[in-house]
């Protein structure tokens, strides 16, 4: 394997893999668009996500396109499937970038995942706790030359939070963990997410009207290093704490979702590129 | 238990008899017509918008609605139905909570009748019964109409909701 491409491979992996692996759970419903929620499917809705995410850093920029589909299998049991839409940017930016959740994942792996929403508790009109855990699996779809290749992914994560018509908040865990491919094995990621939205008075006016709301997102992402052959890659790991606004609009089955973050810490083992900023768009339908 | 007899076409035989009888309060078949007539429930935990598209959409897909009116802000869906609909506050109750939320009280307008079990009374629609509780005293005025199987337009406050055993308070008769 060359060296230089694969030196490539990994500093891209670890952009991408850190901006897009601590977006294990979908924004659906009343969500944010980085950080982890709970679930909002009733039993038998469908919906659909299809999402843009921008990440910039010193090796460029890569502009990402992905599809969520989501079912309700129950009200507390959601069944998720995320698959590539396309991507473009620079070659170095995109050269072996993998792994991530449901919502964002890498560009050319396949997600399935479920959540269970094993606590609610509706406290009120329009306000509700409710906590739940997210399983994941992801599975690359083919092979890019050059780059450092993950095997399958797996994701465990929780979240618990508060929404109502005023206020909003999350707080949410998760690591993903990858299988080794051909003598390589990506690092461990664990990250944690903590929102807060509101939603002014004058957004509150009731439904059938639109419904828009605002979130202040930070996502901490932390990736051990990375191993080939059994040797650890000293480019490679690290820790960023990222933070940043979004505004979700609602009205009646349509959403759409803005946000972008930027990194208020970065701690990068060895020489890797660091991120300037992440954005992402993302269109809601509910059927 | 349900006893859901539809009126016969209407002509002037029928009503002048069906009035008729029903002044002197000789009915004794089963309610004619009975069933919820609006419902007003209040919805614990709905937040959002595609929250209230989600309950407006399963309540329209039942049985004789009229009309439906989610409001957020308020936390209620509110209901009206037809005369012959067949539609139970359970099963209104079933769309809320599979779409996540919790059904709290219920304030219902329905015909039906009046019966007694257990030294209990009820008011059955057709499609579900409600228990009054034993020492509201405000049913007294029902307790002689129990088992005549008049029709009763009455306005009930739903309090507490189980699937075999639904607790009633009365607020007006009409």
């Amino acid at each position: 394997m060359n060296p230089n491409l694969l030196n490539a491979g990994i500093n891209a992996v670890f952009v991408l893999l850190g901006a897009l692996g601590a977006l294990a759970a979908q924004a659906d419903g009343h969500g944010p668009a980085f950080g982890l929620a709970t679930p909002t499917l009733a039993r038998g809705q469908w919906s659909s996500d299809t999402m843009a995410m921008q990440v910039n850093g010193d090796m460029g920029s890569s502009l990402k396109f992905r599809q969520l589909l989501s079912y309700g299998v129950t009200e507390d049991l959601q069944a998720n499937l995320s698959f590539p839409l396309g991507q473009s940017g620079e070659e170095g930016m995109l050269t072996g970038s993998r792994g991530g959740g449901s919502m964002m994942g890498a560009a050319d792996t396949v997600e399935a995942s479920l959540q269970w929403r094993f606590h609610r508790n509706a406290s009120a009109i329009g306000s509700r706790y409710e906590s739940a855990l997210f399983f994941g699996v992801s599975k690359p779809t083919d092979d890019t030359p050059g780059g450092l290749e993950p095997g399958t992914g797996f994701t465990l994560a929780a979240v618990t939070g508060y929404a109502s018509r005023t206020t909003y908040w999350w707080l949410g865990a998760g690591a993903q963990t990858y299988a080794s491919r051909d003598n390589a094995r990506l690092g461990n990621l664990y990250y944690a997410s903590a929102v807060f939205g509101w939603r002014p008075p004058q957004f509150q006016h009731d439904y059938p009207k639109p419904d828009w709301r605002l979130f202040v997102e930070s996502v901490y992402e932390r990736i051990e290093r990375h191993r080939v052959d059994g040797q650890s890659m000293p480019d490679s790991g690290g820790g960023k704490l990222l933070v940043g606004p979004s505004v979700l609009g609602l009205y009646g089955h349509w959403g759409i979702e803005g946000g972008i973050m930027w990194p208020v810490t970065q701690s990068l083992n060895g020489s890797q590129p660091e991120e300037s900023y992440r954005a992402k768009v993302v269109f809601t339908y509910w059927f | 238990m349900k006893q859901s007899i539809r009126r016969p076409s209407n002509g002037p035989f029928y009503q002048n008899a069906l009035v008729t009888l029903g002044v002197a309060g000789l009915i004794a078949a089963p309610a004619c017509g009975g069933g919820l007539r609006e419902v007003d429930q209040t919805i614990f935990g709905m937040d959002c918008v595609p929250c209230a598209a989600g309950i407006e959409k399963g309540l329209k897909k039942l049985d004789g609605v009229t009309s439906v009116r989610v409001s957020l802000n308020e936390g209620k869906a509110i209901l009206s139905f037809e005369s012959d609909s067949d539609t139970s506050l359970a099963q209104i109750q079933e769309v809320i909570r599979h779409n996540g939320f919790t059904p709290k009280e219920a304030v219902i307008k329905l015909v039906g009748q009046v019966g007694r079990s257990d030294d209990q009374l009820w008011m059955d629609s057709g499609s579900e019964r409600f228990h009054f509780k034993a020492n509201d005293s405000a049913v007294q005025d029902l307790a002689g109409k129990a088992g005549t199987g008049q029709e009763i337009r009455a306005s009930l406050r739903i309090a507490e909701s189980r699937s075999d055993h639904t607790t009633a308070l009365l607020i007006s008769l009409e």
